[in-house]
């Protein structure tokens, strides 16, 4: 292994490199076109032997994918909000053929009005396309999830959503471990096989009568469920090549902490630095990190809220009319009573350590009784 | 922690230099960060780029750089709109001296556009800076050696890091504090 100064885009990049991608179909988009055009440039200069299908549109380079991944090869792509937007109607295409397909998604706000900053609204609202999704908190974790996503992609037959936000881990370049060949034994063998047989044609996609058609919902859902059990798995196999940890939650400071402040992504690497920030004032409080978002880690979550008087969610994303979206899904998940969500950092606006201190002292003295925006001028 | 802001115009090479710090100070055997600042950035328009730097600890700020410690200025037209912390340091791409007001700030100076223009570094309209600028703040920081400056720009510039390095070598030399 050696050590590089790498961004979120060239970690998923480098990995995607290392992976033995036979396809890549993508749309260029800010801020993802950087992962696109390295991947681009390795296989221009020979160095991997993947075929990039340029496409017009993110629904066409989806859509691409699609087809690939039916024929039997790994597939990568990469996109961004309104790229992903686009998306949409075929997401529900590739989790429901149940194809392992993996895709960087750039957290970047949607328009109106335009913006090209942080945020999780974008990712989140495809909650429901069937696709598992995992939220990364910097380079070296998404280039980690590369390598895992494609095994337990591949493993469930399920496509696979990496999430990085915009700008703040995208372009935000940090020490990076990176391997040589030692991750091959890993990754190199595909855990997958042709849907597609020239000498067997099918039908894919086919009318499904109600009888049929909710089984086979059932099924993908109870599919889709196996990904928190593999990932697991796949983790621990990735710990010996790398010596680094993954887990679906993941917990910072005091493990019988009065306050837990829950977040995703980016956010949770700031809100470390806050976790330390109340401890020097005496507040016992830790950070709950989620990873994987879908499936929902209901069951980590309970045990790891269990002792908490007080769960602030600070959530970088909106659904309007409710709050934010991973506080709506936590309460809704194990009915608490004893959580405070607070919509903060929309479209790239700064959250630091002593806005999350400060929030999370008012929730504790009463000052914020419920649901609220982080936000003043600065 | 230690945070530095590098400010100049699109084109002038300020977000390659704020990643050749980064790399620089890593290989040193510092924590680094990279963060450029993107918005709305052309050929002339403002361009800042940030790094911040920790002799331990793993940077885990995942937002912007309001007060820097340190700045390294490309361009003096964009002085009014540089903030720095009040005892901070600041590298200016300047040709002559200019008057210092008092201030707890340390400020120094050196001639970038005309070291780039002796090597050919750029153009008369657009000179290369950044790899100069760098040497001069080899200089003042204190915090990393030449040869740790030159064994990163042979990594990232291959046949064009000799040049680089002598315009690095011509800045360290001659920056001069007002």
């Amino acid at each position: 292994m050696k050590s590089l100064v790498l961004g979120g885009n060239d970690a998923v990049a480098y990995a995607v490199k290392q992976s033995y991608v036979d396809v890549v179909s993508a749309y260029p988009i800010t801020p993802q076109t950087s992962i696109v055009e390295k991947v681009a440039s390795f296989i221009a200069a020979g160095e991997i032997n993947t075929r990039f299908i340029r496409v017009e549109s993110e629904h066409s380079a989806m859509a691409a994918a699609i087809g690939a991944s039916a024929a039997g090869s790994r597939v990568f792509t990469a996109t961004s909000s309104q790229g992903l937007l686009l998306m949409h109607e075929v997401l529900h295409w590739a989790a429901g053929s149940g194809l392992p397909i993996v895709m960087a998604n750039a957290n970047r706000a949607v328009a109106p009005p335009w913006s090209i900053w942080a945020e999780q609204t974008d990712s989140l609202s495809q909650r429901d396309t069937g696709w598992v999704q995992l939220y990364a908190s910097n380079s070296q974790e998404v280039y980690d999830l590369v390598f895992i996503s494609f095994r337990v992609a591949e493993e469930i037959k399920n496509p696979i959503m990496i999430c990085l936000d915009s700008f703040l881990l995208t372009h935000t370049k940090e020490p990076v471990e990176v391997f040589e060949k030692e991750i091959d034994e890993f990754i190199k063998v595909k855990r997958w096989n042709a849907l597609l047989d020239v000498e067997k044609p099918e039908a894919f996609g086919a009318l499904a009568f109600p009888k049929d058609y909710m089984p086979i919902k059932i099924q993908q859902f109870e599919r889709m469920n196996k990904a928190t059990a593999v990932f697991k798995n796949v983790a621990d196999e990735f710990k010996n090549f790398s010596g680094r940890e993954h887990s679906i939650i993941e917990e910072y400071g005091d493990k019988d902490a009065e306050v837990a402040l829950v977040t995703m992504g980016s956010l949770a690497e700031t809100s470390q630095l806050a976790v330390d920030k109340l401890k020097e004032e005496g507040i016992k409080a830790k950070l709950v990190k989620i990873k994987m978002f879908r499936p929902f880690p209901k069951d980590e979550l309970k045990e790891s809220l269990k002792n908490a008087r007080n769960v602030i969610v600070f959530d970088r994303n909106i659904s309007m009319g409710k709050g934010g979206i991973v506080k709506d899904e936590l309460v809704g998940a194990l009915g608490l009573s004893n959580c405070i969500g607070v919509v903060c950092g929309l479209g790239g606006y700064d959250v630091d350590e002593d806005d999350l201190v400060k929030t999370t002292k008012d929730v504790l003295d009463g000052k914020i009784k419920e649901d609220t925006f982080l936000w003043g001028e600065k | 922690m230690k945070e530095i802001g590098l400010h100049g115009r699109g084109g002038q090479g300020v977000v390659m230099a704020g990643e050749l710090l980064a790399n620089i100070y890593f290989k040193e055997g510092y924590q680094v960060q990279f963060m450029p600042s993107y918005g709305a950035e052309r050929r002339g328009s403002p361009s800042n780029a940030y790094v911040r730097i920790d002799k331990k600890r793993r940077i885990l700020n995942r937002y912007s750089i309001k007060t820097p410690d340190t700045v390294i200025v490309f361009n003096i037209t964009l002085l009014n709109n540089i903030v720095l912390k009040e005892d901070g340091l600041a590298l200016l791409n300047l040709p002559l001296d200019i008057e210092k007001k008092p201030s707890k700030a340390r400020i120094f100076a050196v001639d970038a556009n005309a070291i780039a223009l002796n090597l050919n570094l750029g153009t008369a309209a657009m000179p290369l800076i950044n790899t100069a600028l760098l040497g001069a703040y080899c200089k003042i920081s204190g915090d990393f050696s030449l040869d740790t400056l030159k064994a990163v720009y042979k990594e990232k510039m291959g046949k064009r890091a000799d040049l680089n390095i002598q315009a690095a070598l011509a800045a360290y030399e001659s920056v001069r504090e007002l």
